[in-house]
């Protein structure tokens, strides 16, 4: 009340607000400026209730209804469109209708993951008046518009996944008895939503950062958390000589990653492909991959070790680790070798190109002898749009990283054009 | 000419009046349900076929006829060898379900741009290396037609399993414990439904559901999901009045995503199985003790 009063005194527009608006004890806020008076004529649903005080009547015409009109979209503005709604209406009638326009219009507010607002909301609707006084009210839906409209707000929190608290359940029961059903729907919410709550193994903050460098973090220890001894490092191309795009680069390797890096055959060539996109909640980022392609099956064991028909025994054979296969580790699938995963700021082929030399930089010398080929092809799937990838055609291919003096001969063992 | 209803009324000037006694608008959702598609149907039951579709008809019918006997030869000697199931190997994936070229014309991909309901687009190919990919592009955007408040899903179902001679039939799975999804997904939550339809039509769209969390990248993952978490909903609802799952009522599976981001979406499948876990005790992950009027959560009513 203080804030509003506040409001009052420091008005400069309210000159402008119609003289009959301006009754005994009601207030208005200035930061709404005029738009609660002006333009709404068309829009506003008029008031045809006869026990209205033609007083109420005309306030019923200036009541907000389209928050359109207001300048600053925040919460502030919102809460304060709810305050001077309690003040004109000095809830009598019109509940229904302003709720149902609120709730269009939360999302353009950014107010919609934002249970105060909600509770704000409820609090609208009046205590005591609708709650049901005998059993045939209770078992035919007494005030059903009202009941339905809270129901519908509830589905809004729902689907946004904002979980009521105990506040929330004490103010509907005041609004519509201890049998009312909002008041059920509510106690289903409070029974189902936390039980989902947390239930993803990969569980991230409730509202995840809009921010890129922050998203491509999180983005790439999700991905990674297949490893337990992978690495998330974050490089800035600034330290890596004759980049271009000055951005950072978060790139996630793992040591038997690495150490997959070291083996690899030099004649191979290794892929830089993407972008891939993943989704973390309502935000979806595009990362890289570096691939190269599947060993022979032979490679790896196939035993099975539960088999028990052509059991050895240990004591007979001293060598008996060195006769087994390779295991075929997490990073190694079968349509290509994962050797790391990237999301970079600007998703340029250069800065790309800096990934790879930060990694050859950073423990992996032998990323400097293998030819190294970008492409927007990928066994792995669909990719998206990097337009730079896609104007290096008709080669979509295009080599980088090792040295100048390798011959195409040498890179096109694999078949693959390129561009020395 | 005259429809019979017409004639009715000229004969009968009493149910002429009844028509002008209503006091109150009459009900217009009703528990009533056409079919087991609830009004989705791709074709109208009641439209006569013509002479050329009769025959085509009856040529097909023919030869599932040829087919069926083939499929009832396998079946009588499946069930002369294997019935009962004797041995259940505990931690063995029995693949139900499995994703590729020849196996794809079993899933039907539905989306809410089918019937007019919105704009999602989706569909359900072969990948380079002969999995399945359900992708696409979800749509939240609501087509203005007035009725709908909601819109964007897309889903995939596999067709309702049968024996020989079209015999609708349920899947066996005695003693499982767990569904096993091998998939690399993109980092949404999808819904995996189990559809084990009743006789009548309250429960034809009995539905038990659980969330398939994926962790997106380029990275396989094996997701087992204890049929003991699979919850009650019927037409997208929640119900109060939980039960475990009967594993052997399943005719169908079906993934679909309904998570409201628009964008695109891409879910890469290998199979989908069902396992045995000895270790595995629980019966219902959800609360089962009595609730008076059975609203889920209240317990003093």
């Amino acid at each position: 009340m203080l804030k509003v009063l506040k409001c009052v005194r420091n008005s400069s527009m309210r000159t402008k607000c119609p003289a009959q608006l301006v009754l005994e004890g009601t207030k208005y806020c200035t930061s709404l400026k005029q738009s609660i008076a002006l333009n709404l004529t068309s829009l506003h649903v008029p008031c045809t209730r006869k026990f209205c005080s033609t007083n109420d009547k005309q306030l019923m015409n200036y009541i907000p209804r389209n928050f359109n009109e207001l300048d600053q979209k925040n919460k502030d503005t919102f809460m304060q469109v709810i305050d001077t709604f309690k003040e004109i209406t000095r809830q009598k009638t019109g509940h229904v209708e302003f709720i149902d326009s609120a709730l269009k219009y939360m999302k353009d507010f950014g107010v919609h993951k934002d249970l105060e607002v909600y509770k704000e909301l409820i609090n609208v609707m009046p205590k005591g008046k609708l709650v049901p006084e005998n059993f045939i009210q209770s078992e035919f839906m007494h005030y059903p518009k009202q009941q339905m409209c809270i129901v519908n707000l509830l589905e809004q929190m729902e689907e946004n996944g904002v979980i009521p608290d105990w506040e929330t359940q004490t103010i509907l029961i005041n609004i519509f008895g201890e049998r009312g059903y909002p008041v059920r729907k509510y106690y289903r919410m409070m029974y189902w939503m936390p039980k989902f709550r947390n239930a993803s193994p990969w569980n991230l903050p409730n509202t995840v950062p809009s921010d890129t460098f922050l998203l491509a973090k999180i983005a790439i220890e999700r991905i990674m958390s297949v490893d337990t001894r992978a690495k998330v490092t974050v490089y800035n191309s600034k330290d890596i000589p004759d980049a271009i795009d000055q951005t950072w680069i978060v790139s996630g390797i793992s040591e038997a990653q690495r150490g997959l890096i070291a083996t690899h055959p030099k004649e191979k060539s290794i892929y830089v492909e993407g972008g891939f996109r993943i989704w973390l909640r309502d935000q979806s980022i595009v990362y890289y991959i570096l691939r190269s392609d599947p060993g022979p099956e032979d490679q790896y064991q196939q035993e099975d070790p539960d088999d028990l028909r052509n059991l050895i025994d240990p004591f007979l054979i001293p060598d008996l680790f060195e006769l087994k296969k390779k295991e075929r580790s997490v990073h190694e699938q079968e349509d290509g070798i994962i050797l790391a995963v990237a999301a970079t700021g600007t998703s340029s082929q250069d800065s790309l190109l800096s990934w790879v030399r930060a990694l050859e930089k950073d423990g992996n010398p032998r990323l400097g002898e293998v030819p190294i080929l970008f492409t927007m092809k990928s066994p792995l799937g669909k990719t998206e749009g990097n337009e730079e990838l896609e104007s290096a055609q008709p080669s979509y291919k295009q080599r980088v990283g090792g040295d100048g003096n390798r011959t195409s001969e040498e890179i096109d063992s694999n078949d693959k054009k390129t561009i020395s | 000419m005259f429809s019979p209803r017409a004639t009715l009324r000229l004969i009968s000037p009493l149910s002429q009046l009844s028509h002008h006694i209503h006091t109150s608008p009459t009900l217009s959702a009703t528990f009533w349900e056409s079919g087991p598609k609830f009004g989705y149907e791709s074709f109208d039951p009641e439209k006569e076929p013509s002479m050329k579709e009769k025959f085509q008809m009856y040529k097909g019918g023919i030869h599932d006829i040829k087919k069926g006997v083939k499929m009832w030869k396998e079946e009588c000697k499946e069930t002369f060898l294997m019935d009962p199931e004797l041995s259940i190997q505990p931690n063995q994936i029995d693949v139900v379900w499995k994703f590729d070229e020849t196996t794809l014309d079993n899933w039907v991909v539905t989306r809410d741009k089918d019937h007019g309901e919105g704009f999602s687009d989706a569909n359900l190919q072969v990948s380079t290396l002969g999995h399945g990919v359900f992708s696409g592009e979800l749509n939240t955007n609501v087509p203005q037609d007035g009725m709908l408040k909601k819109s964007g899903y897309v889903n995939m179902r596999s067709k309702r399993y049968r024996k020989s001679f079209e015999r609708e039939a349920c899947y066996e799975w005695p003693m499982r414990t767990h569904l096993v999804i091998r998939c690399r997904g993109d980092g949404r939550s999808y819904m995996v439904n189990l559809h084990t339809p009743g006789e009548f039509d309250l429960s034809w769209a009995d539905t038990y559901s659980y969330i398939l969390f994926t962790r997106g990248g380029p990275y396989w993952q094996v997701t087992r999901i204890p049929f003991s978490k699979f919850f009650l909903s019927s037409k997208g609802r929640v119900q109060d009045k939980q039960e475990p799952i009967p594993i052997e009522k399943v005719s169908s599976i079906a993934l679909s995503l309904v998570d409201k981001n628009n964008g695109p979406f891409q879910l890469e499948l290998d199979y989908i199985g069902i396992e045995y876990d000895p270790s595995h005790q629980e019966e219902f992950a959800y609360e089962m003790y009595l609730m008076e009027n059975e609203v889920r959560g209240i317990v003093h009513w």
